[in-house]
């Protein structure tokens, strides 16, 4: 309900006031919003810390591109096919990487990007290699503004976020944070962890993928920096300073994370030293994100409602 | 894939000698840095993305001290002794908060501060790739070994990384610091109530790892560009040897580091469209079967 | 009838034989307890009915069936479910969420992607009235963390038991606490097993709750049985009184 009220305002906003640099920031926001979403399907609702979410983002974005420059088909098949790819992919990887704990999951997770990210350069081709897959990708006539793509963009996302947020609030989601919190306990309770586990790892890589391939057809090409190790580290920074326990954390990290590149890269180079420094400062200092601390905020103002005792503190 | 080549290549000694050199020069760069990693994982527990960023201040910092004594020797040492002090400072201001944090925390800080150092790097020295070039004590003819020429500065890095190899192994296994490490590694409650002061042993294990990336990064100075992000690419390898040697051990990461070196080197002419896929999925097998690596203690 | 029951089970962590060529077995409907010295093989016991590791060689029957190679969580859905001597709860998520995750379980309802977990009348129902059986529905918002050791041992044993097992393994039910509370929890749990026909193993140390609440007791001695029987003949047994009972502390 507050995703149509917010996703209906985002688009008259963007005929009320026609930037074309703030709607090409808030389609950017919107992406890397659904991006590191799905990744905190992973990390903040089952406590699976993956370094590899790029390579997802990646397929998605080389699938939608290739499939509409090669083959010309409409932009419904191509995010269908960018779907199956990207589950198909989470599917396989997936399967390997849950067999590992913690830090082995992570680095099995980074090495299976690393892999991704050299089929990639070296299927020149498919992919364009180095140089990445230019040349354009046509899209139809009602996609072909800038502010039309946007209006696409917001409804993709917000369709998007709303399955994710039907899902953490489903007895599947309500599983997935017990497996976060004591996966020893779930087994106890007849619950198979593995099955678990799997099932949301290949719903972060579809979603990661639908990600890539809005993020493709948006700038209209797809380089292989979009699968690289180290743009794993983005969404993990939206996560971390947007909040990962609360649903909108992320997106919201999302939109620090592109105001902050957005805004620094107009005055200097070195946007890698504010980014870092804000890591740095909040990692050591906080430890909470944002949204985490408007939640708490919220929740601390309105604890004495007997509600609130009996249906437990939403984190979602 | 050319396999042709690759028997080609086998069958001849220049081409057998040249990748072999190119391999080594590979396996003893990446031993220096991924031991660093390797040792700093084994006992702090915390897997560290900006030690590539420490082999690439290492490089910088070799190269203003050989510009400015034009002593390469003497620019290795303080190079390497002042890469030592950085990493001291580094692990008790910024590392030691997060030993019991979240590995979510642990990875973004290290991660934090590629970007922070890429772009002290580019503060400090600029944007441009610099190079080096060899050395004046290596600019002497290169040794000829059955029609193909070594020069005499890959010969140098070849000696060098074996010797600290040996010297490692044997600081770790004979001396009473190297046992104190060990046994921190193993169990730092244990450590602790023996009264011994475990805070002492990590800003000394990140140091020495620190040095290590640093002695890397100035062996690598002469050989390879140097420019902010060069760390990034090389950080990747090194997981990869940590994790197939086995995290903290040293002779698992010298092996694994050959091991890899030599698959690229013969990869790129046998299988040049795939040579470095072949490494990823050596290290994804490896996590899959044997967690703990080749040499590694199995977790208990 | 036996509800459950070993067949010459061995189990060696290394050159420690932790147990050895053990055989017994619990009756259905019966309360009874495990004691036995430090590094009796209690809690490896347990690990081994319950699939959480596996065993060298024997049997483990329940209802007549081979269980010893099944996954835990498969155990777990047969009906035999345990507690745990360290508790082991979800810290962050509160006491109704935990719970829930054990009348989910139950139900067979966690595949559900789209229904709203809150918005299940029954589920909810459900939990509060287990969260009333363990004495914790004032308590149900509450992150397991804020509670009491009491109460955390409560909500541990009672993930368990609202998983209606056929049979409820309990690892030190008591453990950590101090006595009055000790015994308690023994009542709360002697009510349910009672109210609902349950079949319930116990290991103890406290000996005042072992001989109150038993009605048979299982020695283990290094891995192996040295006694079986009702409290009194435990009790009276020499081998019990020379082993175990002699030496405490």
């Amino acid at each position: 309900m507050w995703g149509i009220i917010f996703a209906a305002s985002l688009i008259i906003l963007s005929f009320v006031y026609p930037s074309e640099f703030l709607i090409n920031l808030f389609t950017q926001i919107l992406i890397m919003g659904l991006f590191a979403t799905s990744l905190n399907l992973l990390v903040g609702y089952t406590g699976m810390v993956s370094f590899g979410h790029a390579g997802f983002f990646g397929v998605g974005a080389y699938t939608a591109a290739v499939i509409l420059q090669k083959y010309s088909t409409s932009v419904g098949f191509a995010f269908g096919t960018t779907i199956v790819f990207s589950a198909i992919a989470a599917l396989i990887i997936g399967s390997f990487c849950i067999r590992l704990g913690s830090i082995y999951f992570a680095m099995l997770t980074l090495a299976f990007n690393q892999i991704i990210y050299i089929i990639v350069i070296r299927w020149t081709d498919m992919t364009g290699g180095d140089q990445g897959l230019i040349g354009g990708i046509p899209l139809p006539g009602f996609l072909s503004t800038q502010r039309a793509y946007f209006i696409f963009t917001v409804i993709v996302v917000a369709a998007s976020l709303v399955i994710c947020k039907l899902v953490v609030d489903s007895p599947f989601g309500a599983i997935l944070k017990v497996i976060r919190e004591n996966a020893d306990r779930a087994y106890s309770l007849g619950i198979r962890v593995k099955s678990y586990q799997l099932i949301v790892f290949v719903m972060a890589g579809i979603f990661g993928g639908i990600s890539g391939a809005l993020m493709s057809l948006s700038i209209s090409g797809a380089y292989p920096d979009f699968c690289y190790w180290a743009k794993s580290a983005e969404p993990i920074f939206m996560v971390v300073v947007g909040g990962m326990n609360s649903f909108l954390g992320p997106l919201l990290g999302a939109a620090i994370f592109k105001i902050l590149i957005a805004y620094s890269t107009m005055y200097t180079n070195l946007w890698g030293l504010i980014i870092g420094g804000v890591l740095v400062l909040i990692i050591l200092l906080v430890r909470k994100g944002l949204a985490d601390y408007v939640m708490e905020f919220v929740a601390a103002r309105s604890v004495d409602g007997p509600k609130n005792l009996l249906s437990p503190k939403k984190t979602g | 894939m050319d396999l042709s080549s690759l028997i080609e290549c086998f069958g001849d000694p220049g081409c057998l000698i040249n990748q072999t050199t190119s391999a080594l020069i590979f396996a003893m760069l990446l031993f220096l840095i991924a031991s660093g990693l390797s040792l700093i994982f084994g006992v702090l527990g915390v897997m560290n993305f900006a030690h590539g960023s420490l082999y690439m201040l290492g490089a910088y910092l070799t190269y203003t001290l050989y510009v400015g004594t034009s002593s390469f020797s003497l620019a290795i040492i303080l190079g390497c002794l002042g890469m030592g002090v950085f990493g001291v400072f580094f692990e008790r201001v910024f590392f030691k908060p997060i030993y019991t944090m979240h590995i979510l925390y642990q990875l973004l800080l290290t991660y934090a501060f590629i970007l922070i150092l890429d772009d002290v790097a580019k503060l400090i020295w600029g944007y441009e790739f610099i190079t080096m070039g060899a050395p004046d004590a290596f600019q002497r003819p290169p040794l000829e070994l059955a029609g193909s020429f070594i020069p005499t500065y890959y010969i140098f890095v070849i000696a060098v990384g074996i010797m600290v190899a040996v010297l490692l192994w044997m600081f770790l296994r004979k001396t009473k610091y190297g046992k104190l490490i060990r046994a921190t590694a193993h169990s730092s409650e244990m450590v602790m109530a023996l009264g011994k002061n475990t805070s002492v042993v990590y800003a000394g294990v990140f140091g020495l790892g620190a040095m290590l990336a640093g002695l890397g990064g100035a062996l690598a100075a002469p050989i390879r560009s140097i420019f902010p992000g060069m760390g990034s690419d090389v950080v990747i390898d090194c997981f990869i040897v940590v994790v197939v040697g086995g995290m903290g051990s040293i002779p698992g990461a010298f092996l694994a580091a050959i091991l890899i070196g030599f698959m690229r080197a013969f990869g790129i002419i046998g299988f040049p469209m795939v040579e470095e896929a072949l490494i990823f999925i050596l290290m994804a097998v490896v996590l899959i079967v044997r967690p703990q690596g080749f040499f590694g203690r199995a977790e208990t | 009838m036996k509800i459950l029951e070993v067949q010459h089970l061995n189990k060696s962590f290394g050159g420690l034989q932790a147990i050895n060529d053990l055989s017994l077995g619990f009756e259905e409907g019966e309360m009874s307890s495990i004691i036995g010295p430090n590094g009796a093989g209690k809690t490896t016991f347990f690990n081994l009915l319950t699939g959480y590791l596996r065993l060298d060689s024997g049997k483990i029957l329940f209802k007549n069936q081979d269980i010893s190679k099944l996954p835990n969580y498969k155990i777990g859905r047969m009906g035999i479910n345990r507690s745990f001597q360290i508790s082991h709860v979800c810290p962050s998520l509160t006491v109704f969420e935990n719970l829930r995750a054990s009348i989910l379980s139950k139900r067979k309802k966690t595949f559900k992607f789209f229904t709203n977990v809150g918005g299940m009348k029954d589920i909810e129902d459900e939990v509060m009235s287990s969260l009333d059986d363990i004495n914790l529905k004032d308590l149900a918002g509450t992150p397991a963390t804020q509670l009491p050791h009491g109460a955390l041992k409560s909500l541990d044993i009672g993930m368990a038991l609202a998983m209606d097992p056929q049979i409820a393994l309990l690892d030190e039910p008591t453990a950590g606490m101090p006595s009055g509370d000790r015994m308690r929890i023994m009542d709360l749990i002697q009510r349910l097993w009672k109210q609902k026909g349950l079949t319930i193993v116990f290991v103890e140390h406290d000996m005042d709750v072992v001989f109150a609440f038993s009605q048979k007791i299982r020695v283990l001695n290094y891995g192996s049985l040295i006694a079986d029987g009702t409290p009194e003949e435990v009790s009276q047994n020499p081998v019990v009184i020379e082993a175990y009972l002699g030496d405490e502390d």
